[in-house]
C-alpha cells in the first residue's frame, strides 16, 4: 500500500507540475506569431497531465483511506473514503482538488486560444493547493499559514521551471527554421529571465520549508533528512545544469551555432534530474521528518 | 574574472546553499502526556476519564483508544472528544476501572494523514 501511495504521489506531483508549466509556458512566454507552432504540443501536454492528475488524485485518496483506516481493504471502502473526505483536513482539501482536476480534464479538451488562461488558472489551483496537505497542514496559526504559503511558492516556482522543460524542447526545435529563429529566441529569453526569478523563489522557499519542517531537529541519522540531503544535492546539480544552459549553451545559439542542440541536451538532463527529485519527494513526504 | 570562473563560482555557491525543500512531510503524532500518568498507581477516587496529549493535531474520526483490563478484555468507553487545541484526547470510562494492570492502546492519525500507535499501562490498587 505504501508503494501504491508513493506511486500516486509521484504521478500526481509530476502531472501537476507539467500541467502548470505547459499552461504558463504557452500563456506567458509564447509570442502570438509562434502560437500556431506551440498550440498543439502544449495542449496535448496539458490534457495528458490533467488526466494523470485526476487518476493519480483518486488513487492517492484511496491509498490515504487505507493508511488512515484499518488497512488495504479500506482503499475500496466507500464509508471510509467518505469519512476521509468529510472529516479530515486532508479530505477537505482533497475533495476540492479532485473537482478542480476533473474541471481541468474537461477544460483542456476544447479550449480556444483566447481561453487558454482557464487552463493556467486551474493548474495554478491544482499545483498550489498541494501545499495545503501533508506536513504543511500540521501547524496551525501564523506559523502554519507561513509554512503553507512557502510550500505553495515552492510548488509553483518548481512548476514554472520543471514544467516548462518539455515545451522548451519544442521551442528549441524551431531554431532550425530561419524564419522563426528570432521569435523563438525572444521566447527563450523571456523564459530565461523569468526562470531566474523562479529559481530564486525556489531556493528561498526551499530553505524556509526545510526550517519549518526540521527546524532545530537536524539529525543525520534520520532517513527523512538523509533523503532530503540527496534531494538538495540533485537540486544543486539542476542549478548547475541551468547555469551552463543559460551562460554557456545559450550564447552559442546565434548564427547556426551548436547552442540550440547543446541546450536541448542540457534540457533533457534537467528533465531527468527533475524526475529524480520528484521520485524523492514522493518518498520523503511519507516519512517522519525527525526521530 | 573570466566568464567560466564566474559560472563555476556561482555553481559552487548554489550547491553549497541548502537548495532543497521539504516535501509535505508526514509527521508522527507522539503521545507526550497522560492523565493519569503512564505507569501510575491509582487508587480511590478512581478516574472517570483518561486524557492523552499528543504532539500533533489529530483526526478524531480515525483515532482509536482501547482500554484493556487485567484479563485483556476491552473495557467499555464513551465517545472520544478532542480538546480545543486539537491535540488532547479525552476518553470517558463507562465503569470504574477494575483492580490490576490496565493497558491503554492508542492509534492516532495526525492531521497530515500519518498514523502512529502505542500503548501504556496503569495499575489500579485496592
Amino acid at each position: 500500500m505504501d508503494a501504491l501511495l508513493a506511486a500516486a504521489r509521484f504521478f500526481h506531483y509530476a502531472a501537476a507540475i507539467q500541467f502548470f508549466g505547459a499552461a504558463a509556458f504557452y500563456v506567458v512566454l509564447v509570442p502570438p506569431d509562434l502560437r500556431r507552432d506551440l498550440r498543439g504540443p502544449t495542449r496535448i501536454l496539458e490534457l495528458a497531465s490533467a488526466v494523470v492528475l485526476l487518476l493519480s488524485g483518486i488513487v492517492w485518496l484511496m491509498a490515504q483511506a487505507a493508511a488512515m483506516g484499518d488497512g488495504p481493504q479500506d482503499a475500496l471502502n466507500p464509508a471510509v473514503i467518505g469519512t476521509v473526505l468529510g472529516d479530515t483536513e486532508f479530505g477537505h482539501v482533497w475533495g476540492s482538488r479532485l473537482i478542480i482536476c476533473a474541471l481541468a480534464v474537461v477544460a483542456a479538451v476544447p479550449l480556444a486560444d483566447g481561453a487558454r488562461w482557464i487552463g493556467l488558472v486551474l493548474s495554478t489551483l491544482a499545483l498550489g493547493s498541494l501545499g495545503l496537505v501533508g506536513h504543511a497542514a500540521i501547524d496551525s496559526g501564523l506559523l502554519g499559514a507561513l509554512n503553507e504559503i512557502s510550500q505553495m511558492l515552492h510548488l509553483l516556482s518548481s512548476g514554472f521551471w520543471l514544467g516548462a522543460l518539455l515545451p522548451l524542447l519544442y521551442l528549441l526545435a524551431l531554431f532550425r527554421d530561419a524564419a522563426r529563429e528570432a521569435l523563438a529566441d525572444g521566447a527563450l529569453r523571456r523564459f530565461s529571465g523569468l526562470g531566474h526569478i523562479a529559481v530564486a523563489i525556489l531556493l528561498l522557499s526551499g530553505v524556509a520549508n526545510t526550517w519549518f519542517v526540521i527546524g532545530g531537529r537536524a539529525d543525520l541519522a534520520s532517513p527523512y533528512q538523509q533523503l532530503l540531503l540527496v534531494k538538495i544535492g540533485i537540486a544543486g546539480l539542476m542549478c548547475v545544469m541551468a547555469i551552463v544552459n543559460r551562460y554557456v549553451f545559450m550564447p552559442a545559439i546565434p548564427n547556426g551555432g551548436p547552442g540550440a542542440r547543446q541546450l536541448a541536451r542540457g534540457t533533457l538532463t534537467e528533465i531527468v534530474l527533475g524526475a529524480l527529485i520528484l521520485a524523492l519527494v514522493a518518498m520523503i513526504g511519507m516519512m517522519a521528518p525527525a526521530g | 574574472m573570466t566568464n567560466f570562473t564566474r559560472i563555476a563560482l556561482a555553481a559552487v555557491l548554489l550547491v553549497g546553499l541548502p537548495l532543497g525543500a521539504a516535501a509535505p512531510a508526514l509527521a508522527h503524532a507522539a503521545l507526550v502526556s497522560e492523565v493519569p500518568a503512564a505507569d501510575a498507581i491509582v487508587s480511590a477516587p478512581l478516574p472517570t476519564e483518561l486524557t492523552l496529549g499528543f504532539s500533533e493535531g489529530l483526526e478524531l474520526s480515525f483515532t482509536k483508544i482501547v482500554v484493556k483490563g487485567p484479563d485483556g478484555t476491552a473495557l467499555a468507553t464513551g465517545a472520544l472528544t478532542l480538546g480545543a487545541d486539537g491535540k488532547t484526547l479525552t476518553v470517558p470510562l463507562a465503569a470504574p476501572l477494575p483492580k490490576g494492570t490496565i493497558t491503554i492502546e492508542w492509534t492516532a492519525v495526525a492531521t497530515d494523514g500519518h498514523k502512529s500507535k502505542g500503548s501504556y499501562t496503569l495499575t489500579v490498587a485496592n
